[in-house]
């Protein structure tokens, strides 16, 4: 069955970011499309009814993978697949999270397409908001660089103006942190009904940094847990110290779930309460 | 508008793919080739896998007009000279299928994974990690199948993969 989005007449692939940026401009019912791939799951929810055209990225040469000392640095169109291949030395977390991944949705879906969701769901969101990514965002003529938690305004609401597209991410690098990524859904490679990133820094027995984000059937875009990271932080690494900061989840505000016919609210904050828990114990080896 | 691709080694032109058509519905109504299935709504059934540039997608999922000057292997594409091929055979001989609807899928995925570990062996254990099981349900565990159970599937994935030294 075709994308059910009977609007839409247009299909451009421009050959430059400014001729892409001008195109969404100066036609407001046009969208941009990355692997694609995103837009049959949206189109069947009945979501993007009045698209008039797509604008594919796929020519704009937004793939380059390159690492510093300080950052990962990738192009917007980078595949799941690509990064997943890649020599770079990556975080567990990130690793973890492209295995979450279908692969056959990895060989097509690309690190700026999902992120423009905004969606919770997406593994890969999760992981960079552990990972507090910093998202390259152009107009045309100058690029602006935006932090991951201003850019997640809401589910498939990026924090984009009209014209704007994503060209590229950076993921900051950090000596020694402990990072990975747990997922509990209804089938191996379902969408999550809960997932958790976690990227830890320890030193000397106590935990200095902790960054814990949490994705799946939410309401909201991936959201951090700050109560359990301030719980976290400070405190020495010990399974009590873990253990109660797992538990603030089932109080934190910032996580907002609703009940739906996969699983009831309180069972999906309990959900992310333990996968919490399960992740930092696994990460820090306890 | 107009795409020309190559599919199953021969260069063809599509007249009137719409920007609403995907790859599958390319294949199934324009190009006559069944072998890719329609199953779900994006959920991730896998029936409908093809191998675009060697790497496996889901067609049900892929815009039609981004497959413009690729290069697109369908099961329908495996025999040669009346041969089915390899991984076609050993489903057949270790009935790692029952109903059917599913099996294009999986051994296009099985296909595709073969043809990763011929093209680059070492590859495998850097980017997976884990051992040939892992890496067998890495490449599966994209598709459904609700009448085998699936460990004929695996036991057949292993096989294969076990003569190329790895396991």
């Amino acid at each position: 069955m075709p994308f059910n989005i009977q609007s839409l007449e247009h299909y451009y692939t421009p050959r430059t970011v400014e001729e892409a940026c001008s195109l969404l401009s100066s036609n407001q019912d046009f969208i941009p499309i990355a692997g694609g791939s995103a837009i049959y799951i949206f189109s069947a929810k009945g979501l993007l009814q009045d698209i008039r055209g797509f604008v594919s990225l796929s020519s704009l040469g937004l793939n380059g993978i390159h690492g510093s000392d300080a950052y990962i640095e990738l192009g917007a169109m980078v595949t799941h697949q690509e990064l997943l291949e890649s020599r770079l030395d990556k975080p567990s977390v990130l690793s973890e999270a492209l295995l979450a991944i279908p692969k056959e949705v990895r060989s097509v879906g690309t690190v700026g397409g999902q992120l423009c969701t905004c969606f919770p769901n997406f593994d890969l969101n999760v992981a960079l908001l552990a990972l507090d990514a910093e998202i390259m965002v152009t107009g045309g003529d100058q690029v602006r660089r935006e932090g991951i938690e201003k850019f997640f305004r809401g589910v498939l609401e990026p924090d984009l103006r009209p014209g704007e597209i994503v060209t590229g991410i950076k993921v900051p690098r950090k000596r020694g942190l402990l990072s990975g990524y747990s997922k509990a859904a209804l089938t191996a490679h379902g969408f999550s009904l809960i997932s958790v990133g976690v990227a830890l820094e320890v030193n000397r027995g106590f935990f200095e940094g902790a960054r814990v984000a949490v994705g799946g059937a939410l309401n909201t875009s991936p959201v951090r847990l700050k109560g359990v990271e301030d719980a976290l932080r400070g405190h020495p690494v010990t399974r009590e110290t873990i253990v109660e900061a797992s538990e603030s989840a089932l109080s934190e505000g910032a996580l907002n779930v609703g009940t739906d016919n996969k699983a009831s609210s309180e069972y999906k904050r309990r959900l992310a309460s333990v996968l919490i828990k399960r992740t930092i114990l696994r990460v820090v080896g306890l | 508008m107009q795409i020309s691709l190559r599919v199953n080694g021969e260069q063809v032109v599509v007249d009137d793919v719409k920007a609403r058509s995907t790859l599958l519905d390319v294949l199934r109504d324009q190009l006559n080739l069944k072998g890719a299935k329609k199953g779900c709504e994006g959920e991730g059934c896998g029936a409908c896998t093809v191998i675009v540039d060697s790497r496996p997608v889901y067609s049900c999922m892929y815009p039609a007009l981004a497959a413009s000057g690729r290069s697109v292997l369908t099961v329908e594409g495996l025999e040669v000279g009346g041969q089915l091929d390899r991984v076609q055979r050993e489903f057949i001989d270790r009935w790692a299928f029952q109903c059917g609807y599913c099996t294009p899928g999986f051994i296009m995925a099985l296909e595709a994974l073969v043809r990763e570990a011929d093209s680059n062996p070492g590859k495998f254990k850097e980017v997976y990690g884990g051992n040939i099981r892992d890496i067998v349900k890495d490449a599966l565990t994209g598709h459904i199948c609700r009448c085998t159970g699936y460990e004929p599937i695996v036991e057949t994935a292993l096989l294969i993969l076990s003569e190329k030294g790895l396991d």
